[in-house]
């Protein structure tokens, strides 16, 4: 998987941009606030749909203009890719990829990358949804029926919850309440709830299963010792039961409280909880092996390493961790790291990488008046 | 400036229908003002007529002018094979197929709390009725056949769900309860499809 080029026209504080890689790895060098991170965002936004950052499409957007395109070409499994995204501030967004018309979804399935930021570290302390959400957006680019299934247990959550509400506004607090039309919707809610639970549920525990031992190997090697790290998916399997069980506490709140939208996950050194017992050392140690694990699983299902951003994580890192990261990735893997200053670490990785230095959302050294595509309306 | 009155008044109602923003009414409201007054008039003795006239038929909930529609006054149709739709738009839709021959029921709607919409708020306690007289003067070794042509979405599926409850209340083994293929879009390439489509059309796979 590679990125070959990317043309931004209008996208957060790139009025116009055009970038090559020709170096499988790549250091984008700036002081803060020029666009290295929203550099990483494009191609974040090329194989997620999503950023974390961004809670709306409108964030996307240059302030003064109306609308971002991106186009890009990559190559996959030696196949050209080419892909014309333009991001309206409405939210409405129009896909082409090899120009043909897509649903803006069917980004989640070409192009590939895992990314480190400063901040996933909050995936070991953060609250559960944040693992969630790293869950979902992992499991969605290495199985490909997946965020519909999650789509559709969320419609139904929606559903499902608004029943509870409406038949607590209307008095009713126990199935004992319900005349016989209410009994037969709430089974036939609790009967579409967990079928679609458990297809979440399968998958995420599935996706642990196979990531776990592989972060376990990164983990002793990183950390030079025997501490076992262990991935706990609290998640179950739900059946009729199940949901009687939490049934008056479903009442009393007019909300589902077993499904994945509840479940946790848990790491675990040793046994012992990480966000309450590991250093902050053990932490990032523990978020760095995750992320090399998930590159082995996109290299097993899709036969080729994704592309790995790293937003200024290196310093985060001590010395035999960045050493760690630096040799442990494939030397074909494309590789996309930003940082401010080339320091001690990144001077032998540097002398074959391609550098790029960005300033005020310009790229230097290359000519942004590049002929850009706007081919895409 | 505002318009007159009247002008806002016209346009305010055209507002009133769905998918009309305010363009788009305005441009009604002024294509109205071009026409002749006995154009105007016709136009307004049609809605009305039409209102008074078009009734739902008693039995199927079709659309009518009489009460019971023609389809089911049609006896050329197999009324042993119910049709169960969402709206009258789903029933003219499959009625340009030209492929089914029996008689429909239309819901008026589908199930979602969402939007308020409960299974109390659909002609189903019509539908078991009908279904009850017809079983009653069917012979005991007859179908009767319910078609479930309801979309896959969620309250869809939770529609069909509560009508597959509903029916094995009823607990008569000679209703026989179908539901539309899931199948491909004619004409649509098969890697254009999303995956849940694709994955469906497969399952419901036919011998070739
Ligand atoms: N929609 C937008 N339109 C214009 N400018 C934007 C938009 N969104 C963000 N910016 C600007 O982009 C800059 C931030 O870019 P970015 O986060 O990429 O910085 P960075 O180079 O990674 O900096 P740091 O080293 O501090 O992480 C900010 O100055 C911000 O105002
Ligand atoms: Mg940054
Ligand atoms: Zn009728």
């Amino acid at each position: 998987m590679f990125v070959k080029s990317l043309k931004l026209l209008g996208f957060r504080n790139y009025i116009e941009a055009a970038i090559e890689f020709n170096q499988p790895k790549t250091i984008i060098i700036g002081k803060n606030a020029q666009g290295k991170t929203n550099l990483l965002e494009v191609i974040q936004i090329l194989s997620h749909v999503k950023s974390r950052r961004a809670s709306r499409d409108s964030d996307l957007v240059h302030f003064d203009l109306g609308e971002a395109i991106i186009h890009a070409t990559a190559e996959r499994n030696q196949e050209e890719l080419e892909i014309a995204l333009l991001i309206r501030r409405s939210g409405k967004r129009t896909l082409k990829i090899n120009e043909i018309s897509h649903k803006p979804n069917e980004l989640l399935h070409h192009i590939f990358s895992v990314s480190f930021m400063v901040d996933d570290i909050e995936i070991i302390n953060g609250s559960p949804s944040r693992r969630r959400d790293w869950l979902d957006s992992v499991i969605a680019q290495l199985d490909f029926g997946y965020k519909d299934k999650l789509t559709k247990f969320e419609k139904i959550l929606a559903q499902r919850n608004s029943f509870f509400k409406e038949l607590v506004e209307a008095g009713s607090y126990y199935y004992r309440d319900l005349n016989t039309s209410q009994q037969d919707q709430l089974m036939v809610w609790d009967e579409l709830y967990i079928a679609a639970a458990n297809d979440v549920t399968g998958l995420r525990a599935n996706f642990i299963m196979e990531l776990e031992p592989i972060a376990a190997r990164y983990y002793s090697e990183i950390s030079g010792s025997d501490t076992v790290l262990a991935l706990d998916y609290m998640g179950m399997q739900i059946d009729q039961e199940a949901l009687e069980e939490v049934r008056a506490r479903d009442f009393a709140r007019g909300y589902s409280n077993v499904g994945p939208h509840r479940d946790e996950l848990k790491f675990l050194l040793n046994g012992s909880l990480a966000s309450s017992f590991a250093s902050q050392g053990e932490r990032r140690s523990i978020t760095l092996a995750i992320k090399l694990a998930e590159l082995e699983l996109h290299k097993t299902k899709h036969g080729e390493y994704p592309i790995l951003l790293l937003d200024d994580v290196l310093a985060e890192l001590d010395e035999d961790r960045q050493d760690y990261l630096l040799e442990s990735v494939n030397p074909q893997t494309q590789v996309i790291i930003t940082t401010t200053h080339i320091g001690k670490h990144l001077e032998k990785w540097s002398e074959n990488a391609q550098i790029m230095e960005i300033e005020a959302g310009r790229v230097m050294g290359t000519s942004s008046e590049a002929t850009l595509c706007y081919d895409i309306a | 400036m505002r318009y007159t009155k009247p002008l806002e008044d016209l346009i305010e109602e055209f507002r009133k229908f769905p998918t009309i923003g305010p363009k788009s009414a305005q441009r009604m409201a002024f294509t109205l003002l071009k026409k002749t007054p006995e154009q105007v008039e016709k136009f307004a003795r049609i809605i009305c007529e039409a209102k008074e006239h078009i009734k739902y038929c008693s039995k199927c909930f079709n659309l009518t002018n009489s009460v019971i529609c023609e389809i089911c006054q049609d006896p050329r149709r197999d009324s042993k094979q119910v049709c169960i739709v969402e709206s009258v738009k789903d029933l003219i839709a499959l009625e340009r197929t030209h492929e089914y021959r029996g008689i429909y029921h239309v819901l008026g709607g589908i199930i979602s709390p969402l939007e308020g919409i409960s299974a109390d708020d659909l002609n189903l306690t019509q539908l078991t009725t009908r279904l009850q007289i017809q079983l009653d003067e069917m012979n005991p070794e007859d179908e009767l056949e319910l078609v479930l042509a309801i979309s896959l979405s969620t309250e869809g599926e939770a529609t069909m769900l509560y009508i597959k409850r509903l029916m094995s209340q009823f607990g008569d083994s000679r209703i026989k309860l179908t539901r539309l293929a899931h199948g491909l879009p004619v004409g649509a390439d098969l890697d254009y499809a999303d995956e849940t489509t694709l994955a469906r059309a497969f399952e419901a796979r036919v011998v070739a």
